[in-house]
Parts: structure tokens; C-alpha cells; sequence
């Protein structure tokens, strides 16, 4: 079938399985009843942006769909190839290939992994600043599709923050080079977030900063959650721009203290007697998240948590400002303590999601936002909306001077009768879709870094209007005009897809 | 003019004269923060990539425009609702932003507005060339012309 290309491709069952999907949580639920996902008909590793130019214009040639893939860490299902797609494993394209450190900036290939690069970059006194919780498992070219955020971006920004220039090669086999322009037109905003479904993207020139030579470290705990935010909000509109900037509602806030989460999780690591009464006590969360919402039990615990760190010079001073905004607004200073801890154990929580999986329960999280004047009814309306069906958490991160990002986190079980594991698939499909009719309608955005891949298609004109898909489409034909780029994600689905297709 | 103080948002029709805004913000100790205000309408100062404007990699953090309304050459309407920052596809404010009104005209827009005492943030210096618009990048545009003057769905 890959006659006249040169290109290293497998056909391996293993292979062919290993990249069958991403992290979406829906995905596990199906894994974890032994059912077969589509599996696409190979996998390609392109070592150059002309073996990557010469694979599309063949794929373009025959009508075979294809799947860019960084590292496969994405939760929305932007991997779920059909059989006859290609799946384009980038990170044999690692290379650096101009660090100019004057300006700084680097052009780097797009299959690049996260870690190794930041370390890299560190040791040349650099750093992008970009530390997405999944920067293990994930690579340059997922973050541009994807428009990630990392965990600093109230200061550094987020990737598209970052993007001086993008190396891609188009639906049409052609390779072009598109810049950043602060005062004139740029086509990067359109593929940067784009998810595969223009182009693919093989290298990208990033803005560098100076490794920070001085932190500092703070953390108050609040009455309220939303006492927390309005110090939160008061520290940007300020001017503030602490490089971290965590709000924690009181549950959360009591496993961050405590760095339980962090350590030992609160999900059992495996099948066992704990998470037989987990699975019982998630079967009926209503009770359960409003305790856990309640006055009371906010003070018992000590309140919401708000913890921050900042780099650089002014770090101290800078510090020193946030906190005579969170003691006006009764806050009380929990020392450097909580923000040291959640440092050292920044990545470690992403890991959990797997056990609780074993455990017969599902997770996953939503990161939704708004502007600080909507953000009330933001996080009143998702509570509202999916408590009587999972256990739900929140903890507000990546601040803006004019609004902020929710994450929330939640765990769920089988909360109807008939078989369990298909019980946990109509609660994960009724949260979801329960979840996205509450962010829509306070006036929220549905996603803030982790993208739209299939999962949110469906509610895509509910974000962007039916023209504004409408201009999505268009977009895609003038980049991809035979459609063969990863078809179905962004915009509703066009070809089988084993899962509902309206939330 | 429509003032989101808990936000620090403005609304306003792109008919207006960014000076007006400016003296109305002015006038309630508030400020667009501009390096040099523009005589010159929202709608033409936005079409022209927003001149005067400090330069986004001072505080990447921040923004500009949080949402807008802008009108397609076909006659379709696209409404995007204020956020810091989202991750819903391409941006199509790209399609509007220093375009010269190619692809689509403002209708109006959520400004970012900013207390006039408060400090102004400042990352590390950092410039980019503002290189010209390439063979390649045309060649892309002329196709997004095809294809939204097209405007059928596939």
C-alpha cells in the first residue's frame, strides 16, 4: 500500500492499538469493557517536514484521512482515527533548529517533548514557561494544536502567546512558513488551536524568557470561594502577574493543605474495599457535594485557599503587594508553605486518573471560562447542573486581569440500574452534556486550554454561532480542500464516531 | 458604551472614535492603556492591527479585544461572547485583525480597559520583525477568499 514512499510506517497490530486513542476519559470507560475502538490503518514516523509534505500529498492523492499525534495526552478525542486513517506519530521530528538568544527565541520541531525541552532550555539559562500539568507526555506540536495553557500562564501567557512563526505543511501537500505580525495580518491565530484539521504543524519559533533567578511564595485561606476570587481578581486588575495563581474551593483546598491529593490521592490505586465504598458513596453525589458545599463544612476546613508564586526581580515586592490585598479582604496567611508543596508536587495529580478507572469509577475535568462578572454564575451553574450526578470539585487557576479559568475535576460511578459499566457511561454522557448547557448559558467559554478534538464538537455552535462553524468550514476547505485532515474533530462529526454525538 | 467594571471590559460599537472611548474611560479613571491614542474609528484602527496599542509580549498575559462581533463579505454574522482566553478552534479574530476589512468587518468589540493608577506589567524586552506578508501566506489568503465568499458548509 506505501509503495513510492519512504517514509517509516508500521502496519502492527500493536501499533495500530497503541494509537487507537488518546487520554479522553471516555475512552478508558470503553477499554475498561473490553471494547475494540476503531483502529486506524497505520502508523507513519515522518523524520522531515518534506517526508510529512510527501505523505499528505499522497494521502491527498487517495482520500486517506490522517491523524496528526504528539504524545497522545489529549482528553477531548481529537485521536480516534477511523480504519482507514493514517495516524502521524511527529516526535521523530525533534530537533532544534536555530536558538537565538539575543531575541530569544527558539525554532523547534514540533515533535519535540516537553520536558527534555524546558530542560534544555534551562540549561542555557532559558525557559519558554510553558507547564501544562501534562508536559510528561506531550509535545510542541500538541500544545499549538490544542492552544495549551501552562500552569504560569498568568505570566508568560498561553502557547499562542508564545508563537512567533509556524512551520506547517497544508492539506495540500504545500509547506508554508506563517508569521507573527503585532500590527499587520498573521495567519498563526488560525492554526494555532486548529487541532490537526488544517495543517500539520513541523516546527514552531517560540518566545523565550530568562530563567527567574528569585521566587516567592504565598498562600491565604478565605471564608468563601468567592471572597477567594475577588482578592484573586483584585491581584490583576492591580497589575499583579504572579506566575502561579491557584484559588482552591474548601474541599480542595483541605486535599492541597493536607497534599494528600498530591502524595496518596484520594482514589484507591487499585480494586479493593475503598473503592467499593467510593462506588457506593458516588452512586447518590447530590447528598455528598452539598455538604461539601455548605458554610459549615467551608469553615470546618479552613475555607477556600488561594496560593501564589512569583518569578523574577520583583518577586518579593510584588508578594508583598498580593498579600495587602488578600489580608484587606480576610484572607488569613497560611504562610509559604502550601505554594512550596504544590511546586514540588506540580505533575503528580495527573497520574491518578488511571487507578480510579481500575477502581470501577471514572474522572475527568472541565476547564471552562469567563470574565470575573460572569464567573458567579459560571461556577454556581456547573455545580448546580452536574451534582446530582458526579462528586464535583473546582479550583480556579489561569487568572486574567478581565477573567479566569474553573477547572473542574470530577468522579463519578454507575448512579442508575442495568449493566455497571454502561451505568457509568450514561452519567458520564448526562454530566457532560449537563455540564456544557450550564457553561453556555452563564455566558462561558467551553474550553479554555484543553480544545474541542470530537468530544465538544457537537456543542461547537453553541460557542461560535452556526456562521462562526459555518467560517470553520471554510477555513478547512482553503487549508484542506480534500478534507483529509483528521475529519470530524472541531466541528461536527462527518464520519462514524462510537459515541453520542449530541452531549 | 458599555462599561463591565468587575471585568474590565468595555463594549463598544465599532462606529466609534477610539478617542471618544478613550476621554469617556478617562473620565471614570479608566484608560485603554494606549501608547498613542488613534484618530480613527474601532473598526478602522482594529482593520489596521490596532497602532498605538502596546505590544502584546509586554504582558502576555493580556489582551486586547475579549470578544466582537464582526460581519463576513457574505452577510454572516459571527458573535463571540467575552473570555480571557479559550482553546475552541482557530481564532478567527485573525480573520479581522490587521485584515483591512478582507475578510470581515467589525461590527463591535469587548476592549480591555485598565484602572489608570495601576501598574503597568512588563515582561522581559522582547520584539518580532514584522516580516512581509510572504508568497505562501497570500496564497493561503487567496483560497480563505474563494472560500468564504463560497460560504457553504461542506
Amino acid at each position: 500500500m506505501f509503495e513510492g514512499l519512504n517514509l517509516l510506517v508500521s502496519e502492527n497490530a500493536a501499533d495500530r492499538i497503541a494509537y487507537a486513542r488518546d487520554l479522553w476519559p471516555r475512552h478508558h470507560l470503553a477499554v475498561r469493557q473490553g471494547r475494540k475502538l476503531g483502529e486506524p490503518r497505520a502508523v507513519v514516523w515522518p523524520r522531515s517536514t518534506e517526508e510529512v509534505a510527501q505523505l499528505m500529498r499522497w494521502a491527498g492523492e487517495r482520500g486517506v484521512p490522517l491523524v496528526p499525534f504528539g504524545a497522545g495526552s489529549g482528553v477531548c478525542a481529537a485521536v480516534s482515527p477511523t480504519s482507514d486513517a493514517i495516524v502521524v506519530d511527529m516526535k521523530r521530528m525533534a530537533r532544534w533548529r536555530r536558538l537565538d538568544t539575543a531575541a530569544p527565541s527558539l525554532d523547534v520541531e514540533s515533535g519535540h517533548m516537553g520536558v527534555p525541552l524546558e530542560e534544555r532550555l534551562n540549561r542555557e539559562g532559558l525557559t519558554l514557561g510553558h507547564f501544562p500539568s501534562s508536559i510528561l507526555c506531550s509535545t510542541v506540536g500538541g500544545w499549538v494544536a490544542a492552544r495549551s495553557a501552562g500552569q504560569a500562564s498568568a505570566y508568560y501567557g498561553k502557547i499562542e502567546d508564545m508563537v512567533t512563526a509556524l512551520e506547517c505543511v497544508t492539506g495540500k501537500g504545500d509547506v508554508v512558513t506563517l508569521h507573527h505580525r503585532t500590527t499587520g495580518p498573521s495567519l498563526v491565530p488560525l492554526i494555532v488551536g486548529s487541532e490537526g484539521t488544517l495543517a500539520i504543524v513541523t516546527s514552531a519559533t517560540l518566545r523565550l524568557h530568562p530563567l527567574p533567578s528569585t521566587r516567592a511564595f504565598a498562600a491565604w485561606s478565605f471564608p468563601t470561594t468567592e471572597v477567594g476570587w475577588e482578592a484573586m481578581r483584585e491581584m490583576f486588575q492591580s497589575g499583579l502577574r504572579p506566575a502561579i495563581a491557584r484559588l482552591y474551593d474548601p474541599f480542595d483546598a483541605m486535599l492541597a493543605k493536607q497534599g494528600s491529593v498530591k502524595k496518596r490521592g484520594v482514589i484507591p490505586h487499585a480494586p479493593g474495599r475503598g473503592s467499593t465504598v467510593l462506588r457506593t458513596l458516588l452512586r447518590k453525589p447530590r447528598a455528598l457535594n452539598a455538604l461539601l458545599e455548605s458554610r459549615p463544612f467551608a469553615a470546618m476546613v479552613g475555607g477556600a485557599m488561594l496560593v501564589v508564586i512569583f518569578e523574577g526581580p520583583s518577586s518579593a515586592t510584588d508578594a508583598s503587594a498580593a498579600s495587602e490585598i488578600a489580608l484587606a479582604m480576610r484572607g488569613r496567611d497560611e504562610g509559604e508553605g502550601p505554594a512550596r508543596r504544590w511546586l514540588e508536587h506540580r505533575y503528580s495529580v495527573s497520574y491518578r486518573q488511571s487507578p480510579a478507572v481500575a477502581s470501577g469509577l471514572f474522572v475527568d475535568t472541565m476547564e471552562v471560562a469567563a470574565p470575573w462578572s460572569r464567573l458567579g454564575a459560571l461556577y454556581e451553574n456547573v455545580l448546580r447542573a452536574v451534582g446530582p450526578h458526579v462528586f464535583i470539585m473546582a479550583h480556579f487557576s489561569h487568572g486574567y486581569a478581565d477573567g479566569c479559568c474553573i477547572y473542574f475535576s470530577f468522579a463519578g460511578s454507575a448512579n442508575d440500574g442495568g449493566p455497571w459499566d454502561e451505568a457509568c457511561e450514561r452519567t458520564y454522557d448526562r454530566t457532560w452534556k449537563s455540564a456544557l448547557d450550564a457553561v453556555v448559558a452563564a455566558g462561558g467559554t467551553i474550553a479554555h486550554h484543553h480544545g474541542v478534538g470530537r468530544s465538544k464538537a457537537p456543542r461547537m455552535d453553541k460557542e461560535l454561532g452556526s456562521d462562526g462553524v459555518r467560517a470553520v468550514h471554510a477555513l478547512k476547505r482553503a487549508f484542506d480542500p480534500k478534507g483529509i485532515l483528521n475529519p470530524g474533530v472541531l466541528v461536527p462529526p462527518v464520519s462514524p464516531f462510537p459515541y453520542p454525538e449530541r452531549w | 458604551m458599555k462599561l463591565d467594571r468587575v471585568s474590565m471590559l468595555v463594549e463598544v460599537t465599532a462606529s466609534a472614535f477610539v478617542a471618544d472611548v478613550e476621554r469617556e474611560l478617562i473620565a471614570q479613571r479608566l484608560t485603554l492603556g494606549l501608547v498613542s491614542t488613534p484618530n480613527t474609528t474601532v473598526a478602522d484602527w482594529i482593520a489596521s492591527g490596532a497602532p498605538g496599542a502596546r505590544s502584546p509580549w509586554c504582558d502576555p498575559a493580556d489582551h486586547l479585544v475579549a470578544g466582537y462581533v464582526a460581519t463576513f463579505a457574505d452577510g454572516r454574522r459571527v458573535e463571540i461572547r467575552p473570555a480571557p482566553r479559550r482553546a475552541t478552534g482557530p481564532d478567527l479574530f485573525a480573520l479581522v485583525f490587521g485584515q483591512r476589512q478582507r475578510w470581515a468587518r467589525l461590527e463591535s468589540a469587548w476592549l480591555r480597559v485598565h484602572h489608570r493608577d495601576a501598574r503597568v506589567p512588563r515582561t522581559a524586552p522582547f520584539e518580532t520583525e514584522e516580516r512581509p506578508w510572504t508568497d505562501g501566506e497570500e496564497l493561503l489568503a487567496k483560497a480563505i477568499d474563494a472560500e468564504l465568499s463560497a460560504g457553504r458548509p461542506r
